[in-house]
Parts: C-alpha cells; sequence; structure tokens
C-alpha cells in the first residue's frame, strides 16, 4: 500500500511538473506572436487538466499511505510539505476555475512543484509516532494549517505578478531590488532542490571526522566542500576533488553547523548559475522576464486574486494553525500558550496576515503596499515552516 | 477635564478614544506586535535555557557582555512579558474593545434596521445595475420577489419599494472574530484572578498516594508503564491512577497518559516525566561458614523496614541511605532522597554469638568492609520501580479562553465566508429598477445578478460568459 502510494505520489509529481511546464510554454507563446493563440489556450487547458490529475493522484496517494501505515499521513516533514503542496495545487485549482486566469499557473504550478520536490527531500519512510504525537488533533492541526499555508503561497504567487505588473508605474530602487532578490531565492531554492534531490537519488553519503560537538564523524549526503572541525582534505572526493577543501570556522559550534553551511554554500552556488545562466540567455534582469511574462494582465485582477487566497486561507489558517494547536497544546502539555518558537511564529504569520486584512480597510494601503506584505507573508509562512526547525529548536523539533 | 489645557471640543479622553477606535491604528499594532514577537523566538528565554546560571550570569557570558547586559536590561530575555510587549498588547486590547464599542450601534443599524427606499439616486449609482417590466400594476415585484426568495433572500416590501438581502452573518463575522480575541485575552488574564489558576509538579511512586497540592484530594499511582517500538523510540507513557477525596473514597479511576490527562473538579494532571529506581530487594542471607543460605528477606528500598528475620537471624536496620556517599569530613551520608545507590547499616543477631553491625550495599552486595563476618548477603533480585511525574495544573480561564476559539472560529469563516448580497428595486414607468449591492465577492455576486435578470428577463439578458482575466 505504501509502495502504491510512493507510485501515485511520483505519478502526481510528474503531472504536477507536466502542469508548470506547460503553463509556462502557454505563456512564452503568447508573448511571442498572436497567431499561437489558439495553441496557447490548448496548451493552457492541458496545464488545467494536469493540475486537477495530481491532484487527484496526489489525494489518493495521501489515502494510500493513511491506509498501508494505520496512521494519519502527517506526522513528519515530508508528509506535511506534501500536503502542504497538495494544498498548494488544490487552491490553484479551485481559483483558476473561478477566475479564469490561466496565466497565474505559470506563477503558482511551480511554487507548488518547488513545496513538493522539497518535501522528498526529507526521508520518505513511514516512522512510528511518539507518545506526543497520538492524538486526532494532529491530523486537524496539521492538515487545517496546511490547506491555509497552501492558499497563502497561491496569494503569493498572484502578489509576485501583481507587483511585476505595476513596475512600469514608478516603483522605487528598493522594490526593484527586492523583486530580483526574490527571482534570486526562487534560483537558490531550486539549486538546493536539484542537488539535493541529485544526490539523494544517486544515493551519495560520506562520513567526515569531526571534532565539533559531541559527534566523532558527521554524515554528508552533499559533497563535503566545506567539513567541519578537525577534517582533513582527502577523507572524501567528488569529480577528482579532494576534499574537505576547507573547515567550518571555529565560532561554528553547532553540532551539525558545518554541514548546514556546507548545503547552504553549495545550493548559493548552484542558484548563482542557475540564476546567472538564465540571466545570459535572457539578456536581461529577470524581473525583466517575469514583467514580460506576465504581460498586461488585469493588475485589479491579480490584486483581487491575491485577497482572496489570504481571505480564504485566514480562517482556515486560524483554525489549523492557532485554535486547533491551542486546544492541543492544553490536552498535551497542559498549557495552552507556551511561547515555544513554532507557536510564536504562527501567530507572527497570524498577525501579519491580519494586519494585511486591515490594511485593505484603510484607503491607500491597498495595491501595491498589500502585494508586498503578501509577499512578505509568504516569506513568514517558510520560515515558520522550515527557518523555525532548521534554526532554532523547540517543542515542535520532531517535526 | 481643564476647559482651557485641551484643544476645543476634544480633551484627552476622546482624543485617547478616536486613537484607538482608529483602523489605521489597530494595522500599525498588529504589524508591530508581530515584529516585537520576534526577538523572543531568537534569543533564548529565562527558564527555557539549559543551564544552572543566574539569568544575571547566562547572558553576559552567552552573549558578551555588552549585549548580555543589554538584553537583560530591554527585558528581551522575558520578552513575552517585558513591559514593551505588555504595553502593546494592553494597546491592541484596547483597540479591539473601543473598536467594537465604536462599530455596533451604526453596523446595528445598516445591517439589521436597514432603509428600504434609499434616494433612487443611491440605487442608480449601485454597481450592479438592471432593470425588468413590472410584473403587474398592483405587485409589480412579485416576480422578483419570488426570484430572489428563492434564493434565500429577506426580502422586504415597503412604501412602494423592495429590499433583499442575505448573508448578514458576513457583516458580524469582524466583530464577532473581535469579541473572540477580547474572550482569550480575558481568559488569558483570569491567571491574575487569586486562585484561578495553580501550576505544580508531584512525583507519585508506584503505589503510593500523594496529596495533590492546592487541592483537597489525593492521587494513587496502580503503576507507571512506558512501552518502546521495536526501534526504541518511544510508543507511549501511561500511569494508571486513582483520585481518592479527603473522605478516604475512590472517587474516579483513570489512565493518564499524553494527549489523555485526569481530570477531576477542575483540576487536571498530565503525563509529564518519569524514572526508574530499585524497588524491592530480594536479598539471601548465607552463612559464610557453610556457604548455607539461613533464609531470604524483602526490602522495600524506598522505605525499609525496621527488623528484619532470616531464619534465626534478626537483622536491625541502624542506618539507610539510599544515594550513599561520603561528605567532606568522610562521613556517610545520602547525597539524594533517590535510590541510586543504597547502603544500609544492621546490626546483625546470630542466634548464637555476640550481635555484630555490618554495612550491606543491595546494588553491590560483595562490597564488604569486613569479609570476616560470620554472614553474608546475596542480592537475587531487585523489582524496579517507577516513579510518575505529573504536572498539576489549575486555569479557571480555560473554559472562556475555548469559548474565546469557538467564537474567533465563527466569526472568521462568517467574515470571508459568507458575502452580505442586498437589492434595492423602484418603479418608474412600470419598469422595475434594480441595483445590487455586496461587501465581498463581487465577481460572484456579478454572476448571480446576471441571472436573476435572466430569469426575469431572458430576452433582454443572457447568462454571458464567466469573468474572464485576460484579453485576447
Amino acid at each position: 500500500m505504501i509502495q502504491l502510494s510512493s507510485y501515485l505520489f511520483l505519478g502526481a509529481f510528474a503531472a504536477y511538473v507536466a502542469s508548470a511546464i506547460l503553463y509556462v510554454t502557454r505563456l512564452t507563446l503568447r508573448r511571442r506572436d498572436p497567431k499561437y493563440f489558439d495553441l496557447a489556450d490548448r496548451l493552457g487547458n492541458r496545464g488545467f487538466q494536469a493540475a486537477v490529475l495530481g491532484v487527484i493522484l496526489q489525494g489518493l496517494a495521501i489515502i494510500a499511505r493513511w491506509v498501508g501505515s494505520g496512521q494519519v499521513p502527517m506526522s513528519n516533514m515530508f508528509e506535511y510539505m506534501s500536503f502542504m503542496g497538495w494544498s498548494v495545487m488544490l487552491f490553484f485549482v479551485i481559483l483558476s476555475a473561478w477566475y479564469k486566469l490561466p496565466s497565474l499557473g505559470a506563477f503558482v504550478a511551480p511554487v507548488g512543484v518547488v513545496v513538493i520536490a522539497y518535501a522528498s527531500v526529507f526521508p520518505t519512510e513511514v516512522k512510528p509516532l511518539v507518545p506526543a504525537l497520538q492524538s486526532y488533533w494532529l491530523p486537524l492541526h496539521v492538515s487545517f494549517a496546511a490547506l491555509g499555508e497552501g492558499a497563502f503561497a497561491v496569494s503569493f504567487g498572484a502578489a509576485l505578478m501583481y507587483l511585476l505588473r505595476v513596475r512600469r508605474e514608478k516603483t522605487s530602487q528598493w522594490e526593484e531590488a527586492l523583486l530580483e532578490f526574490f527571482f534570486f531565492c526562487g534560483a537558490m531554492l531550486t539549486g538546493f532542490l536539484v542537488l539535493a534531490l541529485g544526490f539523494k537519488v544517486a544515493g551519495y553519503s560520506v562520513e567526515v571526522t569531526n571534532m565539533a560537538g559531541g559527534l566523532a564523524v558527521l554524515e554528508y549526503t552533499l559533497p563535503p566542500i566545506i567539513g567541519p572541525i578537525g577534517s582533513r582534505a582527502g577523507e572524501a572526493s567528488f569529480l577528482g576533488l579532494s576534499l574537505p577543501l576547507v573547515t567550518a570556522p571555529a565560532w561554528m559550534k553547532g553540532l551539525y553547523a558545518a554541514r548546514k553551511l556546507n548545503t547552504l554554500v553549495l545550493s548559493a552556488l548552484a542558484g548563482l548559475l542557475l540564476y546567472g545562466g538564465v540571466r545570459l540567455i535572457a539578456r536581461m534582469p529577470l524581473r525583466d522576464l517575469g514583467t514580460k511574462a506576465v504581460g498586461n494582465m488585469n493588475p485589479k485582477l491579480l490584486d483581487e486574486v491575491s485577497y482572496r487566497g489570504i481571505a480564504v486561507g485566514f480562517p482556515l489558517f486560524t483554525l489549523g494553525g492557532l485554535v486547533f494547536a491551542m486546544i492541543w497544546a492544553q490536552k498535551a502539555w497542559g498549557a495552552y500558550w507556551q511561547w515555544d518558537p513554532k507557536e510564536t511564529w504562527a501567530l507572527i504569520t497570524w498577525l501579519f496576515y491580519s494586519g494585511y486584512l486591515h490594511m485593505r480597510i484603510v484607503r491607500g494601503w491597498e495595491g501595491r503596499p498589500a502585494a508586498w506584505v503578501s509577499a512578505l507573508g509568504f516569506l513568514i509562512v517558510l520560515f515558520t515552516l522550515v527557518g523555525v526547525n532548521l534554526l532554532i529548536t523547540g517543542l515542535h523539533s520532531y517535526a | 477635564m481643564d476647559e482651557q489645557g485641551a484643544k476645543p471640543g476634544k480633551d484627552l479622553l476622546d482624543r485617547t478614544w478616536d486613537f484607538f477606535s482608529s483602523v489605521r491604528v489597530a494595522t500599525v499594532l498588529l504589524f508591530l506586535i508581530a515584529v516585537a514577537s520576534i526577538g523572543g523566538t531568537l534569543i533564548e528565554q529565562e527558564g527555557m535555557y539549559s543551564s544552572s546560571l543566574p539569568p544575571e550570569e547566562f547572558y553576559p557570558q552567552r552573549y558578551g557582555p555588552v549585549l548580555g547586559v543589554l538584553l537583560l536590561r530591554t527585558g528581551m530575555t522575558h520578552a513575552y512579558t517585558s513591559w514593551w510587549y505588555l504595553t502593546l498588547l494592553f494597546m491592541i486590547g484596547a483597540s479591539l474593545v473601543i473598536c467594537s464599542i465604536e462599530r455596533f450601534v451604526p453596523l446595528w443599524r445598516a445591517v439589521q434596521q436597514p432603509n428600504p427606499a434609499p434616494d433612487t439616486g443611491f440605487v442608480r449609482r449601485l454597481k450592479q445595475q438592471f432593470a425588468v417590466p413590472a410584473a403587474s400594476a398592483e405587485s409589480p415585484y412579485a416576480k422578483l420577489a419570488e426570484v430572489l426568495r428563492a434564493r434565500r433572500y429577506l426580502v422586504i416590501e415597503q412604501d412602494g419599494r423592495l429590499y433583499a438581502d442575505k448573508g448578514r452573518w458576513g457583516r458580524w463575522g469582524p466583530y464577532i472574530t473581535h469579541i473572540g480575541l477580547i474572550l482569550i485575552l480575558i481568559g488569558a488574564g483570569m491567571r491574575a484572578v487569586p486562585g484561578a489558576y495553580m501550576e505544580q509538579f508531584i512525583w507519585v511512586k508506584d503505589g503510593e498516594i500523594v496529596k495533590v497540592p492546592g487541592t483537597d484530594f489525593y492521587v494513587e499511582s496502580l503503576g507507571f508503564e512506558a512501552e518502546f517500538y521495536e526501534t526504541g523510540q518511544p510508543k507511549s507513557y501511561r500511569t494508571h491512577a486513582r483520585v481518592i477525596d479527603a473522605d478516604g473514597n475512590v472517587v474516579k479511576t483513570h489512565t493518564i497518559s499524553l494527549n489523555e490527562p485526569l481530570s477531576y473538579s477542575r483540576v487536571e494532571l498530565y503525563q509529564s516525566s518519569y524514572y526508574t529506581d530499585p524497588g524491592k530487594a530480594q536479598v539471601a542471607v548465607i552463612d559464610r561458614a557453610t556457604g548455607a543460605e539461613v533464609g531470604q528477606i524483602t526490602i522495600n528500598l524506598s522505605q525499609p523496614e525496621r527488623e528484619y528475620t532470616a531464619g534465626e537471624y534478626r537483622m536491625a536496620v541502624l542506618g539507610y541511605y539510599p544515594d550513599f556517599g561520603l561528605d567532606a569530613d568522610g562521613k556517610p551520608t545520602t547525597r539524594s532522597s533517590r535510590v541510586t545507590n543504597p547502603g544500609m547499616v544492621l546490626e546483625v543477631t546470630p542466634p548464637d554469638g555476640e550481635p555484630f553491625t555490618t554495612w550491606f550495599f543491595p546494588l553491590y552486595p560483595s562490597m564488604e568492609f569486613d569479609p570476616s563476618n560470620p554472614v553474608k548477603f546475596s542480592t537475587l533480585s531487585i523489582d524496579p520501580v517507577s516513579t510518575s511525574g505529573l504536572k498539576v495544573k489549575k486555569d479557571l480561564g480555560i473554559p472562556v479562553i475555548y469559548l474565546g476559539l469557538v467564537v474567533i472560529t465563527f466569526g472568521a469563516f462568517a467574515t470571508f465566508y459568507i458575502a452580505h448580497r442586498r437589492y434595492w428595486a423602484f418603479t418608474e414607468d412600470g419598469v422595475v429598477i434594480v441595483g445590487g449591492w455586496t461587501n465581498r465577492n463581487q465577481g460572484s455576486f456579478e454572476r448571480e445578478t446576471r441571472q436573476i435578470a435572466h430569469l426575469l428577463d431572458p430576452e433582454r439578458y443572457a447568462v454571458g460568459d464567466e469573468m474572464e482575466g485576460e484579453e485576447r
């Protein structure tokens, strides 16, 4: 059953990739020449169908994993992130059916693909549930939070498109730089995913001597360019290079600090390569490429979609991320609120989006400022999901 | 207040009120609190860091003398109870309360007591418009009212005009959400009320009866058990427990586990820790000369008896050290009350001969100070005994918090999933002119309006294409 689930998951992933490619191709064709409009529309329809197919397949994959393992598939990072990817695609399908906005697909479908790919970086085995997680609140808390975050991701895509669309009208230097930075981050994330998944599929793993922390050896799943303190060149090799080239600085005392730094540097290099490559081929900053892709879509509609994403996601996130979370915390730990970092970051996310929702009532704060807040809001969501686990430890450290 | 000191017509109270009733201020406050919450997640908070140092020493050591002291001074080391965070929370609380009071009457008038006959110019200026022939001279709105009622609109016909609306909850949604938040703030604040909040921790050994602090009842552990998966990962921690009231009656039996606290008279007991120590030792007393066993004794290591008898040997316990060690003067002492390395001084009276004293270490029976004693001991088995750590919690604010959470959920979904839609209609020269308004989700309202118009006059109003996002 779990095998079946992973096949279904793979099928869904393929469908999402196909959908993203179809949508991007559609957009590129439309920009090229009006004579391609019909072909482009057909591609758009196919892209939509692929997205729907992916959502169905992944839905089945989740059910199969549930039945196969006998526990709700929401207990580790792989299960959670892939569920979130599913919600991104689900909301995309719903909103694009509603608004007939196929160009959104070129921005949101890749976000869905990235989230799912990121999920696949984590170990996919089924692990038995630790006592704290054995509760029906687990699926309630996690699924509603993920559904809300999926809707926020769709809003993020639309907000980014809006910002690219309105660039021609007086955009400050800061905004330009930030937009370009978004693209660079996207490239870095893609770089990380390509590296992580590539080496995972290849089964790469080396152990390097480690004199920092309490571990004698540190296992690397990427080539150890930067080794831990105490490691020496020649312990590993990759493409004829004798690795590690350097050791991590002495002030990095964390148990896995060297490995995290290594991953970060490698991802940044891959991202830089990707970013530079695209930039060289396109011969323009990526934000200009983005603006070209967005073309002359209706900015009001983009603004509306971005708002709708948050309006739909906010109650879901409130329910999953705060209400269910607090009730469960009260039941499991005897305290509904403990200022645990994950808890606090969920509150920060919630406050930020409620700020956004109030902002839209105040005249003059809709449109561009709102789009920036929505884009920033999704970065907060990402930090809550990933950053808190990587950088800060707390009660959610099992996730 | 002094008239001359204040600006005309607005005294300080008025201005404070106006300040807190502004959406702009509320929005800024929301973002400010979001930003202010970040610090505490990055700096290890007091009581959370894993060090026994007091904060005044820990922070300068961890973050350097300058930053460390700065963090202490600014209250960053207890960010969520610092004066600036509490001030912000108090301000958002004030904003919530004042905005709610301020908006109630206008909202009530607008939603619950709508004007069915506004100026016709107002109706004409509404975004959604259509005009259909009057059904008949006496009741021009008959068909329109029927269609609207079928769509679950509340229809009011008055003074020759028609008003219809649905989804009033949608307008109340934000208001309800705010009331829920106020309830949560009240519930959280209730712990300041004496007697409403208590947090304690108790250790209950298997079989032991312990008074639950702050209450008049007792909890008895019928046994703690920890289960593990094959991988060594924990599977469950459980304490089988009974509640015994002041009169000694068993009033409740419950298995406490994570996610399943025991609840009795508004106090909850949560499984939060455990340890296992040597419990009962089965010891053989052996005659050293013959090597024959003279008898067996069972020693409860948590609480040994005063005297034991094995065969014809009598043994009086002169001293017991559950966690044996030597103090600065080289005298025996116990380092803690836990049974980690028990040692006891026994006065043994053999059936024939002089009584003598000897040391016995149940975990290390071969460790002897005087191997010339006529008897020796051998530990045959030791039963472990578990001690379960239970968190005792009483918080009378919980029901208020839960109510607040339910109210917030209802309010948030009403706000974003229910749209208030309203139509006004008047007649002019045998034509019914209809104007529509909604507070959100314009696109879908536009579709509904077109469908209604189509039903009333199919020739004039075709059901057109759905909204197109991109021009061709």
